[in-house]
């Protein structure tokens, strides 16, 4: 009953809710059903962000792997860059 | 040999294990302001105090007959820590992960060529790790053309302040021979990294990569840089931190894609590491204090990818249980 009368007699509201509010029928009802309507919708956006800020996309490389280096292998990219730097000076 | 690291967190605590357990040098000093840091220290490392010269000290002095300095504090103070080290004339690691502080850093360079020592800027898991691994791949090219790197997870609080300064900071890019800057935590891709962290979404973070990684590669067209962050990172990364970090982060990874030509063909290679990331930081700068003193590399300011014997770096990185993997598919080399 009190959101009805704020709707009723608030100064403040703009013309067209108060347009609204003398010339449709805004009972206690009405007023009920808009407020469970919002916070329906809040809810909703709500659990919404929850979940989006939850969620990891992407799409996994659908071939391939990770497979570590042994120490020969280092080894030998060390002699090759060590030939390339003396080749460039 | 005597080497003394700054900071007494997360990184420099396992900077000291991995030189401690390397029996490299005569002494080693930790400098740390926080008591309870200092005591915890005293308790991990008490098997060491009498027998390896171990000493955990809350002055910041640096004594004469230093060879080198590790600074492993939050990033903003190494700066003030580097330039008195060098004017003590010893050696200096940094582990920073911060552009303008980098760009200092490197600014240093004719100071260290005068005071004849080496000072290596960015010496941790990114960048640190990645420039090494940026110059393993580019051995195998003809012809450089691109460099991508991307790094998930964090080591200490401090670290976790960074990565979360680094979204909302705006980035440092090099795109078709000039400096691009880029707002922070755009430019989403999905970057596997080695297991077990897998697929994540990584955005442009405020990183000194391309700093560092430009000057060695000359011709390089593009140099990007980029963290992996969850929706509710980039979300809240204009907010302050919603709650204190962690003491120490969970397993994080680093991952170097290079594209480039060899004899005529386009190819990628894609390198990557897995480690703890402050564990991960700790050994680079360990290995690379280690590094600088047993093969006299060039004097004055520089990266890791130029650093003289840097797959030797690697090699005993390695060693350490930081072992760099490749990853191989339909693209890249087999």
């Amino acid at each position: 009953m009190r959101s009805l009368v704020r709707v009723q007699l608030a100064p403040r509201f703009p013309r067209v809710l108060r347009f609204l509010c003398y010339h449709v029928d805004v009972t206690a009802k009405f007023v009920v059903v808009f407020r469970r309507t919002l916070a329906a919708l809040l809810s909703g956006m709500l659990v919404a962000l929850a979940i989006r800020l939850r969620g990891r996309g992407g799409v996994p490389p659908q071939s391939g792997g990770w497979r570590e280096l042994s120490d020969d292998e280092i080894m030998l990219r060390d002699d090759k860059d060590r030939d390339d730097r003396d080749d460039m000076m | 040999m005597r080497a003394v690291i700054f900071g007494g967190g997360a990184t420099g605590k396992r900077v000291a294990q991995v030189l401690l357990s390397a029996s490299f040098f005569d002494c080693i000093k930790v400098c740390e302001t926080s008591s309870t840091r200092r005591r915890e220290l005293l308790h991990v490392f008490k098997p060491y105090i009498y027998k390896s010269g171990f000493v955990v000290d809350s002055s910041c002095d640096i004594p004469d007959d230093t060879d080198v300095v590790v600074v492993a504090t939050p990033v903003g103070t190494q700066m003030d820590i580097a330039r008195a080290a060098v004017q003590t004339g010893a050696n200096v690691v940094t582990t920073t992960s911060e552009i303008i502080e980098t760009r200092n850093l490197l600014a240093s360079d004719q100071e260290a060529q005068y005071k004849k020592v080496s000072l290596i800027v960015g010496a941790g898991f990114m960048p640190g790790l990645t420039c090494l691994l940026a110059r393993m791949c580019a051995s195998e090219f003809d012809i450089v053309d691109e460099i991508h790197v991307a790094k998930a997870g964090t080591g200490g609080p401090a670290c976790a302040q960074q990565h979360h300064r680094a979204l909302s900071s705006s980035t440092i890019d090099w795109r078709d021979g000039r400096w691009t800057r880029r707002m922070g935590a755009s430019g989403r891709e999905l970057c596997w990294f080695p297991e077990p962290v897998a697929g994540l979404d990584c955005y442009r973070g405020a990183m000194p990569d391309a700093l560092l990684l430009v000057p060695e590669f000359p011709g390089v067209a593009r140099v990007t840089a980029r963290v992996a962050a969850t929706r509710r990172d980039r979300f809240t990364r204009w907010l302050p931190m919603m709650r204190r970090p962690h003491v120490e982060g969970l397993v994080g990874a680093v991952r170097v894609e290079v594209r480039g030509r060899r004899d005529g063909k386009r190819l990628i290679a894609v390198l990557g590491a897995s480690h703890t990331p402050a564990v991960g930081a700790g050994i680079v700068a360990a290995c690379t204090a280690m590094h600088i003193l047993k093969y006299q590399v060039a004097l004055g300011a520089q990266g890791l990818a130029g650093i003289e014997g840097g797959l030797k770096l690697l090699h005993a990185i390695a060693k350490q249980g930081l072992r760099p993997e490749r990853f191989e598919g339909a693209s890249t080399f087999a």
